[in-house]
């Protein structure tokens, strides 16, 4: 790890150097990704105030939903299969669904910045591959939301959620976690292909993200929902990870429990089925923008 | 109302700039040059037919969450804490308020940001119209485009089901309280477009407003649940917008009449934060005039 880090003094140039230098072409891949997400990391540290802010909404948000359990009736919570704990179920699914679009919706928001201020050329016709440049920036994107998840689950556990914590537990969320962002991926993909292509923010990002506060059950379970409407939720990706992680934190479900099991296999298809195919489109419409020059046009 | 019409954006553009007016056509140009901005501001829009319709699916997904929200929630607990035992109503005429009044608050120094980020703003103020012209201008589209936003929520919810007053003399209560808090907030919002204009990246302030607006308003939680941490409770009173949302509920919601002490105390609360509103343009002058001899009007 030693050669991964740069020293707190070092100048941003130096990253920079490592991606565009020839005499760079050498490094190591691995090098490159951790200096690309470095250097968003040192980007990113002088909104400082910014990264609080971002970090006071969504706790503030969990503290409006404390309060509004004071007054839920959990009777519908239990016939969904989970705990009596509407704080908790609650409070999972605001953490992951910010855990899922912040990271996923990164990639977007980072090449339309790029493009609106007139880098994105600059950068893009470096030596380093554009897909070494995006890892990187999805890597800083990914370290930052789990960051912020952990500090929204430990607020949550000091306003009295309750989680079942064993090292079984603890494997299953993380690897539901891995499935979870892989599964999402593809929308964060085709989002930033949506940027390139239409000069605009990422309105499939932003639409998808509230489709996903509706219908993957962020705030009620998907029960409820008319059977057609469901339909639309089984559709996402995250109505399942939301389900499998809620079992296996709320009561102690792991990936042996068959419907845990059935909800990571149903991700895996997503990612076998999806994930090809947005990087087939995004390649698409990447080198078609290459082709006609318009690359930096805002 | 001819005089009114505006046929192009030349016609805009030389409205903004013209020097040589009489005294007695002053007021009536002041009027024409606020249409002026508005039209220019709905040109711009429509041409942005995706954030529209994006809009759009906004309103309807957020009314669908609380719809589907409240059937979790418990109506006599609802009941017990001062309101009526329908939460749909409750969380809706919420959520209208608060997106009401951050949409209209952060317009104003998102445009101000804007024009000076792209450079133009300096082109602005340096025509003859004055800068607060320019700036209500900018708030009057700003609050006709949210006011689709907070009617298309509150007509959304009542034909989902949330029961809402349908009295036309209530409803006009109900404006009336709108109209007040909206003054006040308007007052906040100018007082930010002042700061941007020198300190720039303003946005984070209005980030962290509309979050505490939206919790210590209780937009989505009955206020009498802070009863339990009293600081938080006296925190909420500090905030304009408490008051006017829950004289706005009380009208909207049980039916109160304005006449009602539940409801003109919350009015009388509104009134004490009225004087935020004239000294809002004396914050917004100060900024300018401190931007303008800092050279600092176009740096962004």
């Amino acid at each position: 790890m030693e050669s991964y880090h740069l020293i707190e003094n070092e100048n941003v140039k130096e990253i920079i150097d490592v991606i565009t230098k020839e005499e760079n072409m050498g490094v190591n891949t691995l090098k490159k990704i951790w200096w690309v997400a470095l250097r968003r990391g040192k980007i990113r540290w002088n909104y400082k105030l910014w990264m609080i802010f971002d970090f006071a909404s969504t706790i503030v948000m969990i503290l409006t939903y404390f309060f509004i359990s004071f007054i839920i009736i959990p009777d519908e919570l239990v016939k969904a299969g989970y705990t009596r704990d509407y704080f908790t179920f609650a409070l999972i699914g605001i953490a992951f669904n910010h855990y899922v679009s912040s990271s996923i919706r990164g990639l977007a928001r980072t090449l339309r910045f790029e493009q609106y201020f007139g880098t994105i050329e600059s950068i893009l016709s470096t030596p380093t591959s554009f897909v070494v440049i995006f890892a990187g920036e999805m890597l800083f994107y990914f370290m930052y939301s789990t960051a912020f998840l952990i500090s929204a689950i430990a607020v949550g556990i000091v306003l009295g959620a309750k989680f079942v914590i064993t090292p079984y537990t603890i494997i299953t969320t993380i690897i539901l976690v891995i499935l979870m962002v892989l599964s999402n991926l593809p929308i964060g993909i085709l989002s930033a292909a949506m940027v390139l292509k239409f000069k605009q923010g990422n309105p499939i990002a932003w639409a998808l993200t509230w489709i996903n506060y509706f219908f993957s059950g962020t705030y009620f379970p998907i029960h409820l929902l008319p059977i057609q409407i469901r339909l639309i939720a089984l559709a996402l990706p995250l109505t399942f990870s939301l389900d499998a992680l809620r079992r296996t934190l709320m009561k102690g479900d792991t990936l042996i429990t068959t419907v845990v099991l059935t909800d990571a296999a149903i991700l895996m298809i997503f990612i076998i089925a999806i994930l090809p195919l947005t990087s087939l489109i995004f390649k698409k419409v990447y080198n078609q923008a290459r082709k006609t020059g318009t690359l930096s046009q805002y | 109302m001819r005089c009114f019409k505006l046929t192009s954006e030349s016609e805009v553009i030389k409205l903004l700039e013209s020097e040589k007016v009489s005294r007695t056509s002053k007021i009536f140009l002041f009027i024409r040059r606020i249409i002026a901005i508005i039209y220019m501001q709905l040109k711009i829009l429509m041409s942005y037919k995706m954030q529209l319709f994006l809009d759009l699916l906004d309103v309807i997904i957020n009314v669908l969450i609380y719809f589907f929200l409240a059937i979790l929630v418990d109506p006599t607990k609802l009941a017990e804490l001062g309101y009526s035992s329908d939460y749909l109503a409750f969380s809706i005429t919420g959520i209208a308020l608060s997106r009401y009044i951050w949409n209209s608050i952060a317009r104003i120094s998102h445009r101000m940001q804007r024009e000076i980020s792209i450079g133009t703003f300096e082109s602005i103020v340096t025509t003859d119209t004055k800068l607060s012209t320019w700036v209500i201008g900018q708030s009057f589209f700003g609050f006709i485009w949210s006011s689709l936003w907070f009617f298309g929520t509150l007509i959304a919810g009542y034909l989902v089901g949330a029961k809402l007053t349908t009295n036309p003399i209530l409803i006009t209560e109900g404006l009336l309280i709108v109209l007040l808090t909206v003054i006040v907030h308007f007052g906040i919002g100018i007082m930010m477009a002042g700061m941007s204009i020198l300190h720039k990246q303003i946005e984070t302030l209005l980030f962290v407003f509309a979050v505490l607006i939206e919790f210590f308003g209780g937009v989505l939680y009955p206020l009498g649940l802070l009863n339990k941490y009293p600081i938080l409770y006296y925190l909420a009173q500090a905030f304009p917008f408490t008051h006017g949302l829950e004289a706005f509920r009380k009208i909207m919601i049980l039916g109160y009449p304005i006449t009602h002490p539940a409801v003109y105390t919350k009015i009388f609360a509104l009134l004490a934060f009225l004087p935020i509103f004239f000294l809002s343009f004396i914050v917004l002058e100060h900024y300018y005039e401190e931007a303008r001899k800092r050279g600092e009007l176009s740096s962004y």
